[in-house]
């Protein structure tokens, strides 16, 4: 149980990573599909989103829903950081409110399906 | 020059509004796996995933990664709809207030990252230089990261 729920963490990280890779992507001052499909990071990004998804499928078997789906929004508290990290996107109040408050709504959720 | 500084007030919508859409698509997609067998209902949910990814992708251009993906989380307020209307799920107090919670997030990080437009603004809880200088940082990793075909 402890590996599944160390796993469901990592998921995020993977998760993250993609965005981030997604993100590397699509920055620039246009958006076309030929330039995207030339770029490296669409290709690595989706490589790590599919593994993520695959991931969350698998946990999704061996833990319940109640605690995959919190795990799993930890991903916007990663991604945070993570683009701090690479992208420079700075850490606003605003941000850490916003996704504190959705953390709280997910949780209430969850706890409301049990 | 950071994306944050290009992607002022009024884009980061599209973004939002993009990110809607994948969310949307997303929870179609797991509502018609979860609903039907076969493989035309495969092929659709499968669809609807793509769509649904597209959208991201594009979503991403018009703002910080960091505001648009938790966005996404309206999929939780979509999938409870969902299965309230179409599933007939229970819909209790406790559901009604997470899914205004959750809006409540949504808009405190989507009006948020719409006023960030300079770098470094007063949106931000950091003093302006300190995340000046770590927008510096943090935008060379990104071009040396980063560089692609122009």
């Amino acid at each position: 149980m402890i590996v599944n729920i160390l796993i469901t963490i990592v998921m995020g990280w993977i998760a993250s990573s993609a965005s981030i890779c997604l993100k590397l992507a699509t920055s620039g001052e246009k958006l076309s599909i030929a330039g995207l499909l030339r770029n490296k990071w669409l290709y690595f990004g989706g490589m790590l989103y599919v593994i993520a998804a695959l991931l969350n499928i698998y946990l999704l078997k061996k833990l319940p829903y109640s605690v995959v789906v919190p795990l799993g929004a930890l991903t916007y508290v990663w991604t945070m950081f993570l683009s701090r990290k690479v992208l420079g996107e700075p850490v606003t109040r605003s941000k850490v409110l916003g996704i504190s408050i959705i953390l709280i709504g997910v949780i209430m959720l969850v706890i409301s399906n049990i | 020059m950071s994306d944050s500084a290009k992607h002022s007030s009024g884009r980061i919508w599209i973004g939002v509004a993009l990110m809607f859409v994948c969310a949307a698509c997303l929870c179609a997609g797991q509502l018609i796996w979860k609903m039907y067998d076969g493989f035309g209902p495969l092929v659709a949910g499968f669809l609807l995933y793509l769509v649904g990814s597209a959208a991201m992708i594009c979503a991403y251009h018009f703002g910080s990664v960091s505001i648009l993906q938790p966005i996404n989380s309206v999929s939780y307020i979509f999938s409870t709809i969902l299965g309230a209307v179409i599933l007939h799920e229970s819909v209790t107090p406790l559901k009604i207030a997470a899914v205004f919670t959750i809006l409540v997030g949504v808009f405190i990080l989507a009006a948020g990252g719409s006023k960030d437009g300079a770098a470094g603004g007063e949106s931000n809880g950091e003093a302006g230089s300190e995340s000046g200088s770590e927008s510096g940082n943090g935008r060379t990793t990104a071009e040396k990261g980063g560089r692609h075909d122009r």
